[in-house]
């Protein structure tokens, strides 16, 4: 209910806001328009109509590239809208997406009714005859001369936008042989082989890109590669092979070649002799840590980063990064300060957990101190309200699936107890922060056993959905306990609407006002609904 | 105290670059005062901008920094690319704004943060002075369903006065694609921007190239000359030429041109004889004229083992010369037609000197044209310069002043574009880096075009005409003292008194000065304002009869008064009045 009636707000308030940009598109103010446009379809962007007369309000103002996301949105939100498949394809053309432009318009043609598919396969001959021309030229010109790197990578640029990505990447590798300090080459290469479907093939290129480039042409290939799932390869250069008999190059060179071809199985090889003969070699460790965290093998990198760090800035980052995972310790701390309407009080609950990482494959040790207190008035049945310190030592599963199983002994009010559980956190959508507005949904689910209330196992779900804006998520949270403790505290259901905050220093202000029924009355002295709005503040930290 | 200064080092700062008072904002980096570093280290290769995220904004110098916490007021307006942490940001404090970066800004001053002045400007600052005299390039087919008027409300606002339209598009006529030309004129004189015809000759049309396929370019490789999306004609042969010929004229006669640009009257490719695929022109008519010179082929000249570096010299002289003669061809073919201002758009090849050889394109040989016929010499700087900083500007122009008296004659053309080089921190000139290439061009020359205007980015916009002008701006009590070299807007709300006396060029928003020194007081509002003047002022008088305007424009003016009216003016320096009554001007 009161999650619909959230809906029934936003889209209002979209509404609102369209209403505007279509006023002001009327008088002609496009500016204005696109401004409120977007501001409506953050709020509402399942609007269709909205939508496309957003597209033709930017194409208005000149903005080409802009509306033809915006077709392309809509498209996407609606496959049969072969009009504005249409205009997407034409625009692509325009801004100068031509490969996009002949895939889009030759799907439309084999797709659409008439009169879209007639339409779209004139453009379809026209874009794909300009091409072949083109394409044609070139061969000529590259049978007479087969020198030059120019005419070879406009060649390449031609197929690649015919999506004939054999005749691209053989002319891409020809230029790139012709011109090997021109890096953007060996990252289109990578390009049309991964389109290709060659994934070790692109991944090689990118990580030559990546390892010999300048910034931008690295940076652009480092990001190629978080797409290009690759498979590591043994291989062998022949010409370093041919090098290595005659003894011309030392280990560290041979090793930065083979890790510049991203041939990384030579590479850690030559690394590792290279560290024979100098052990402090400090460009050695750097490489092999490198060629370690590209095989995948973070542990090992992890170690080698460490020997590194302290002459290498971009070692120092990279063991920072990995440390949380591979550290022989890692401390964390979370705390949960909350005030309850219902209970009348505050309540914090909290955790201080020093993790060690031996090695093993499946768990890790850890103490911990837990932290649970309240501010005085003691409304609220004793398993929520108390005020305890409580030391444990346990063990923590790794995270599978978002999965994660944890087991401890502790020691509370001089009694021995033992706990265990497995938890689950899931999140999808736009995540409090980020700068795109967007729907979120999020899940924590639990099961939870506890020796000290006569071992009872306590399940728990809790499920968060809405929108987020920047720092704001808004939206309705559902929480359903059960147990096989039939106490009323742990059996309840409640749904409401919730809203946070993200605050500097990475904490979050949260704040869920709901309605909630006990689904067991047992040792209730009240009403089994009830209302309660809760306040609280999440902070952890994991070094 | 000077709000803006036009010395040339400021062009190293930039946000003087931009037009605005630098001295009237903090500037705070790295850990200090509200700012505090957290332990979390972050490496720096790729910025994102909020003003325009899709930019890729790359730092040439990977930087390791802290993650910084900023103060709960901060305005971020970037953040690394990858962690998200906060490299650019700014707030208020007592009224004054705090630009914060979390690195210095580099040698250049637009390194790392090319989007600094328009930071500047979201934290309120404003230029004090603005220029009116830009010229863009335009080509319709990147604006195919854009609104005229608002195209041409945005370019005057971004102080440009004349655009430069694509005119092959219309060498063939058609009903449609002309109405929305003449459509596109009129909204552009409506908002006092002129139009000038841009010729790319040798290519003429796509309809010419596939209706005289006799008439092609050939290159050195024997192919026809289509050249990325050029197709060039041979206008050598005369009569392929002399058909050109009437199908300019026609053009020119069709619509309500203000100038024509002739542009790259030259060959092809900037990879020069190095690269026959892209050599022209290998057509038979110079085959012929060169062979009967010289004895030999020049095709033959390409052939694999026939190098003949003597000869190759030989023709690429000649080639030069070609060129050279068809520059005054067809400068004396577009003057055929009375009233149109004339620009003749030529690449550098004094300080890229390989060019003369690439292109054929000798600047020594064509700038004594100027001595027989008035024109704008349009410097375009080559591929081959545009990684080079904005310095190279001031640098150009003394070594074009050096082979001509006609200075006022030279103009640079910046081209606004994807640059092949490896250059940082943005493939396209943007922000900062956009704008001090303006202010230096625009100082060092009497015009600055800029190819093009689609290509200049939206963030731009609003600081463009404020980076070519070049005025200092010094407050007086309530008042303020002008000195500028040249004729310029000055920030000023309301109605004004320049030197004593009311003065009638004003918006509301901006007065109008001619160049020199002037003090600029508060006035009293007139019957008769000039809103806008596409014109250089020299001088104006009003009272409540009407306006009286002295102005001197090289082709058509235009004047857009407070009442409505929308005048041309003559080309030439003269006094024009009008009156306040809905008379016209005399």
């Amino acid at each position: 209910m009161t999650w619909a009636v959230a809906v029934v707000l936003v889209l209002t308030e979209g509404q609102r806001t369209l209403d505007e940009a279509y006023a002001m598109r009327r008088e002609g103010r496009w500016e204005e328009a696109a401004g409120r446009f977007r501001r409506g379809l953050a709020l509402w962007p399942a609007h269709r109509n909205a939508r496309i007369d957003f597209a033709y309000t930017l194409l208005k103002t000149g903005e080409a590239a802009t509306a033809r996301d915006q077709f392309l949105e809509a498209a996407r939100r609606n496959p049969d809208d072969w009009q504005a498949r249409l205009e997407y394809a034409f625009l692509c053309h325009e801004t100068q997406r031509v490969a996009e432009a002949r895939r889009t318009f030759a799907e439309v043609r084999k797709e659409a009714p008439e009169p879209y598919r007639t339409t779209a396969s004139e453009a379809f001959d026209r874009v794909d005859g300009a091409l072949a021309e083109g394409i044609a030229r070139w061969q000529a010109a590259i049978a007479e001369r087969p020198d030059s790197d120019t005419v070879h990578e406009e060649l390449a640029q031609l197929a690649e936008a015919r999506d004939d990505w054999t005749l691209a990447a053989r002319h891409y590798g020809a230029a790139w042989a012709l011109k090997p300090e021109k890096k953007g080459l060996v990252l289109a290469l990578g390009r049309v082989r991964a389109a290709q479907g060659d994934r070790e093939g692109a991944r090689r290129a990118f990580v030559a890109a990546a390892r010999g480039g300048d910034t931008r042409t690295a940076e652009l290939a480092r990001e190629a590669l978080g797409r290009t799932p690759g498979t590591e390869e043994e291989a062998e250069i022949p010409a370093l092979a041919a090098r290595r008999q005659g003894g011309g190059l030392s280990a560290i060179d041979l090793a930065d070649r083979s890790y510049r071809l991203a041939y990384l199985a030579d590479a850690e090889k030559h690394y590792r002799s290279a560290l024979e003969s100098e052990p402090k070699s400090v460009d050695a460790r750097l490489g092999l840590a490198r060629t370690l965290n590209l095989l995948g093998r973070d542990a090992d990198a992890y170690y080698f980063f460490g020997l590194a760090k302290r002459e290498s800035p971009e070692a120092r980052a990279a063991w920072r990064r990995l440390r949380p995972e591979h550290a022989f310790w890692r401390p964390t701390v979370w705390a949960l300060p909350m005030y309850s309407t219902r209970w009348h009080g505050a309540f914090v609950y909290g955790q201080a957990k020093f993790e060690f990482n031996p090695g093993w494959k499946w768990v890790r040790p850890y103490v911990s101190l837990r932290f649970v207190g309240d501010s005085g008035r003691r409304n609220a049945p004793a398993p929520l309200s108390e005020r305890a310190l409580t030391p444990a030592i346990g063990v923590m599963t790794r995270t599978v699936a978002g999965v994660t199983g944890w087991f401890e002994f502790g020691s509370q009010a001089r009694k021995l107890d033992t706990r265990a559980g497995v938890f689950q956190t899931r999140n999808w959508g736009a995540a409090l922060g980020t700068e795109t507005p967007g729907a979120f949904f999020s899940t924590t689910n639990e099961a939870n056993y506890a020796q000290r209330f006569a071992n009872a196992l306590l399940l728990r779900t809790e499920n968060r959905a809405g929108w987020t804006l920047g720092r704001v998520q808004i939206g309705a949270v559902t929480i359903l306990g059960a147990s096989t403790l039939r106490d009323y505290w742990a059996n309840f259901a409640e749904a409401g609407p919730s809203v946070r905050f993200r605050l500097p220093f990475r904490v979050t202000l949260s704040a869920d006002a709901v309605r909630g029924r006990h689904l067991s009355t047992q040792n209730l002295a009240g009403r089994a609904s009830y209302y309660d709005l809760r306040i609280g503040i999440w902070y952890a930290l994991t070094y | 105290m000077p709000l803006l200064t036009s010395a040339l080092w400021l062009a190293l700062d930039p946000l003087a670059a931009a037009g605005l008072p630098a001295g009237e904002i903090d500037r705070v980096t790295g850990a200090s005062g509200e700012v505090r570093a957290t332990r979390e280290r972050v490496t720096v290769r790729r910025i994102v901008d909020t003003r325009w995220p899709e930019a890729g904004i790359f730092w040439q110098k990977p930087v390791e920094i802290a993650r910084y916490e900023l103060p709960a007021d901060a305005r971020i307006f970037a953040r690394e690319r990858w962690t998200g942490a906060p490299v650019m940001a700014g707030w208020k404090r007592n009224g004054r704004p705090v630009l914060w970066t979390a690195t210095g800004w580099g040698e250049r001053g637009y390194d790392r943060y090319p989007y600094l002045p328009q930071a500047a400007f979201d934290l309120g600052l404003r230029p004090a002075a603005e220029a009116r005299d830009l010229w863009a390039f335009f080509d319709s087919s990147y604006r195919l369903r854009a609104d005229p008027d608002y195209l041409a409300q945005r370019w005057r606002a971004g102080g440009i006065a004349a655009i430069h339209v694509a005119a092959w598009h219309y060498d063939e006529p058609d009903a449609d694609r002309d109405e929305r030309l003449a459509s596109l004129i009129a909204a552009c004189h409506r908002n006092a921007v002129l139009v000038y015809a841009w010729l790319e000759l040798p290519h003429v049309s796509e309809e010419f190239w596939n209706l005289r396929p006799e008439c092609r370019e050939k290159t050195a490789l024997g192919a026809d000359a289509h050249l990325d999306w050029r197709r060039l004609i041979n206008l050598e042969n005369r009569a392929c030429a002399a058909e050109v010929e009437s199908r300019v004229e026609s053009l020119l006669e069709r619509f309500d041109w203000d100038g024509v640009n002739l542009a790259e009257l030259y060959f092809e490719s900037p990879e020069g004889p190095g690269n026959p695929a892209r050599f022209t022109p290998m057509s038979a008519d110079v085959r012929r004229e060169f062979g009967k010179s010289a004895g030999v082929d020049p095709i033959d000249l390409f052939a694999p083992g026939k190098a003949n570096a003597g000869l190759l010299r030989r023709f690429l002289d000649y080639r030069a010369k070609l060129a050279q003669r068809m520059q005054s061809h067809w400068l004396d073919v577009v003057a055929r037609r009375p009233g149109l201002d004339i620009a003749l758009t030529h690449v550098d090849d004094r300080f890229d000197r390989s060019m003369r050889d690439a292109l054929g394109a000798d600047a020594a040989a064509a700038l004594p044209l100027l001595d027989r016929r008035d024109f704008t010499f349009l410097i375009e700087d080559p591929a081959t310069v545009w990684h080079l900083g904005p310095q190279r500007y001031p640098e150009i122009a003394a070594r074009y002043r050096e082979l001509t008296p006609h200075h006022s004659r030279l103009g640079v053309d910046i081209n606004v574009v994807e640059r092949y080089q490896d250059v940082y921190p943005t493939k396209r000139q943007t922000g900062a880096e956009l704008f001090s290439l303006v202010h230096l061009a625009s100082q060092a020359f009497a015009r600055v075009a800029l190819y093009f205007e689609n290509s200049i980015l939206a963030p731009d916009w609003p600081l463009l005409a404020a980076s070519a002008a070049h005025a200092t701006v010094t407050r007086t009590g309530d008042g303020l003292r002008v000195e500028s070299a040249r004729d310029v807007c000055i920030r000023w709300d309301g109605a004004a008194k320049v030197n004593g006396a009311e003065w009638p060029l004003t918006d509301g928003r901006y007065v109008r000065l001619p160049a020199g020194t002037h003090t600029v007081e508060a006035g009293k509002r007139l019957p008769l304002r000039v809103i806008d003047l596409n014109a250089v002022p020299v001088g104006a008088a009003a009272d409540e009869s009407g306006v009286e305007i002295e102005y001197e424009s090289r082709g058509r003016g235009i004047v857009m008064l407070s009442d409505g009216r929308i005048e041309r003016l003559a080309a030439g320096r003269h006094k024009v009045y009008f009156a306040a009554a809905t008379t016209g001007g005399s």
